[in-house]
């Protein structure tokens, strides 16, 4: 017995001291969620569907477009005010340009270990997950945080002060340009996030985000801050896409979440209002064809990200290695990069085969590219639910590193806030309520599609049997888009090997 | 919104549906070996929710057992069964890999001698490649000495101690740089009798120079998954 105990101990040492050099092996961002049991994947299938005819039927009687949805003035109110006053918005700025910072000097200068780097859990789980529920469930929050249009509207104001006249833009932005800069820079995003092996890489990311914000700096120098973060600043527009199923909106006059007619009238004339979730998909103009493209690009990205964990995805990427690795060095990078160019392909051409369908049904006369466009937005909801389903433990438990980080967010050793030595709780989501919160939600979405699409078609159409008939292909596309949802999430998680 | 009631009752059926199960928590343990010469399956280890399991690991070659998620260590001692044992209480899926080596920063402590003396024995180290590269078998005769636990065996890369072991022979990972194998032969709490033997590596197409950070590239090998379904 002491003879055991006397061996064991120098090994524990050698454990320690080892323990040290394995941390680099787990990269950031592990799953452990467990595949949604097939009762429930069947129970949520049939009830998209049900569900479809419930909101068809719905239609057919009553038709309401809901356009003019209700809603309730928070400026009304001495709290709202207070909570839209120019100091707390500033303030919401400054902690923006303050997490930029931050986050630059700690992935620069700060620990290699992508779980002791506030860089990595920032970026993968706050911004690209937190951030986006906050912006569905509470507003569009990144319009405030948003450090480089802070930066750069604080650097405005100097100028107007020091020259006593306005900064002006160097050049106008180009029409025809419109949002494709951000759906090419949502594909590089979603490049990064999917399938690069080095996205957890601290001094990487902070390459990329100060790379990103050279961009972003001096496109607004040149074209004028609006103008860029409408267009080309690709997380002010997947922020506001998620924001239309928000509860609150901005309003000047018809303008919807539109900061640049908000900041060009009076404070007597902007509005900040309540109203239902999902409601704002009803908001405003239909999308320009880009900014349609990009809600495709964005539900068709986010679905390959958990196709390509699979394993039907992983056998055809490792009986294709010699043609992919033909390719490239890494057969699974070449066959991931593939298939996040096939896939938002695959989905657009759906979506416009649809689209063909429902003029022809609907017997109008607009275009194949007005159809698309009147239709996009209804797809947010069902790209969101499949997100929550796909991400909801991931940001409830590898959310948790930034309880540690941020006590040593230089990996410097400190203990700012006594955090330091914070284990992460993996109990803290039962399988079970990630199930019925990831099938919940992918039934609500696929619910909120079709009520939107519907809406949408009654705009665009003659007669209100014109636009039911044209719903036909579009409830089949949207239970398909939601099955592709359902079964990934009923398929267990796969890694390359 | 008439609708509303008939999909509450819906999902309240989905709900009963998929909530059937439960039962009194168990006790379950796995066995799983590590060979280091051929690589390994992958295995799932099923478990329900607060249930006690045991993993019962034996391995060939040096190296440590760890439990992502629940994130347990263990380092495996060659030619005995490690076990540990942990209480399921998170659901989920969590793989359990295997890393080579016990890297390569633990340098030799001062040794005493042992009281007792080796009177004629001789110490022999072979080193033969494996299947899978960067892995060697090391195998030390040493004639008239029993591996028992106290009598035990330490093996040194370029000076550094890699590993104590009880087994003649074992595989263990080598740096593509590394240069000189050493065995020694320890007796009671790590004395040394002062019986060694060395081998050089050969270089197998590298020089060993310019090698940086070679400790640093932890391989990681996977062995299966726990998985904790909700009970």
């Amino acid at each position: 017995m002491s003879r055991r105990l006397a061996w064991a101990a120098p090994l524990a040492i050698i454990a320690v001291l080892a323990s040290g050099e394995t941390a680099h092996a787990h990269g950031f961002g592990e799953r452990y969620d467990l595949p949604v049991p097939l009762s429930l994947y069947v129970g949520g299938a049939g009830l998209v569907v049900a569900l479809s005819f419930v909101v068809a039927g719905l239609f057919v009687r009553s038709g309401a477009t809901a356009a003019n949805y209700p809603r309730y003035n928070l400026l009304g109110t001495p709290v709202g005010r207070l909570l839209a006053s120019r100091p707390l918005r500033e303030a919401m700025r400054t902690l923006g340009v303050a997490i930029l910072g931050l986050y630059l000097v700690a992935g620069f200068a700060g620990s290699d270990d992508p779980n002791a780097n506030p860089a990595p859990v920032l970026t993968w789980v706050w911004f690209w997950v937190g951030l986006a529920y906050a912006s569905a469930l509470v507003g569009n929050l990144w319009a405030l945080l948003n450090p480089w249009s802070a930066l750069f509207g604080w650097a405005e104001r100097v100028w107007r002060t020091l020259r006593k006249r306005p900064l002006m833009r160097l050049r106008e932005y180009p029409d025809w340009l419109g949002a494709w800069p951000s759906v090419g820079l949502f594909f590089v995003f979603a490049w990064i996030e999917i399938i690069d092996p080095e996205a957890a890489s601290p001094s990487r990311l902070a390459t990329l985000v100060a790379v990103y914000s050279v961009l972003t700096l001096g496109g607004m120098a040149v074209f004028g801050r609006h103008a860029w973060t409408k267009n080309a600043e690709v997380f002010s527009l997947v922020f506001g896409l998620m924001a239309r199923l928000s509860p609150t909106e901005t309003r000047a006059g018809e303008a919807v979440d539109d900061y640049e007619a908000l900041e060009a009238v009076g404070p007597e004339e902007r509005q900040w209002n309540v109203r239902w979730w999902g409601t704002g998909l009803l908001a405003g103009p239909m999308p320009s064809f880009p900014l349609a493209a990009l809600v495709v690009l964005v539900l068709a990205s986010v679905t390959f990200d958990g196709l390509r964990e699979t394993s039907p995805w992983i056998s055809f990427a490792s009986a294709g290695a010699s043609v992919f690795g033909a390719l490239g060095d890494n057969p699974f990078v070449v066959a991931g990069t593939l298939g996040l160019i096939a896939t938002p392909l695959a989905f657009g051409a759906a979506f416009a085969g649809v689209a063909w369908l429902m003029g022809r049904l609907g017997q109008g006369n607009a275009s194949l590219a007005l159809l698309m466009r009147t239709s996009a937005y209804a797809l947010i909801p069902i790209a969101l639910a499949y997100h929550v389903a796909h991400f909801l433990s991931f940001l409830l438990i590898q959310g948790q590193f930034i309880i540690p980080i941020a006590s040593d967010p230089f990996g410097r050793g400190w203990d700012l806030f006594g955090t330091a030595g914070y284990v992460v709780d993996i109990g803290v989501v039962n399988a079970r309520f990630a199930w019925f919160a990831g099938v919940a939600a992918i039934v609500l979405g696929h619910v909120a599609g079709i009520f939107a699409a519907h809406a949408y078609a009654l705009r665009l159409f003659a007669s209100r049997s014109a636009a039911l008939r044209s719903q036909y292909p579009m409830l089949a596309l949207m239970v398909g888009y939601t099955m592709v949802s359902l079964w990934i999430v009923a398929q267990p998680i796969t890694e390359p090997p | 919104m008439r609708f509303i009631p008939y999909a509450l009752i819906a999902i309240a059926l989905v709900v009963t549906a998929a909530s059937c199960g439960g039962g009194e928590p168990e006790q379950v343990a796995f066995d799983v070996a590590i060979r280091g010469d051929s690589p390994p399956g992958e295995s799932t280890f099923e478990a329900k929710q607060g249930d006690g399991v045991t993993f019962r690991v034996s391995a060939d070659i040096v190296g440590a057992v760890h439990l992502h998620g629940y994130d347990i260590e263990n380092e495996i001692e060659p030619g005995h069964v490690t076990s540990f044992s942990l209480t399921a209480d998170a659901t989920g899926r969590f793989a359990l890999t295997f890393h080579p080596g016990i890297g390569g920063h633990a340098h030799e402590e001062e040794a005493s001698p042992c009281d007792s003396q080796l009177d004629g024995v001789t110490l022999a180290l072979d080193v033969e490649d494996t299947a899978t590269p960067g892995n060697k078998r090391i195998t030390v005769d040493a004639p008239g000495f029993e591996f028992d636990g106290d009598n035990h065996w330490h093996l040194f890369v370029d000076g550094k101690l890699l590993a104590m072991l009880n087994e003649p022979s074992v595989v263990v990972p080598i740096d593509e740089g590394a240069q000189m194998l050493r065995a020694s032969l320890s007796g009671p709490d790590h004395c040394v009798y002062g019986v060694e033997a060395e081998a050089m590596l050969s270089p197998n197409g590298h020089d060993g120079s310019g090698h940086a950070g070679g400790n640093d590239a932890v391989t990681e090998i996977l062995l299966g998954h726990l998985v904790v379904q909700p009970r």
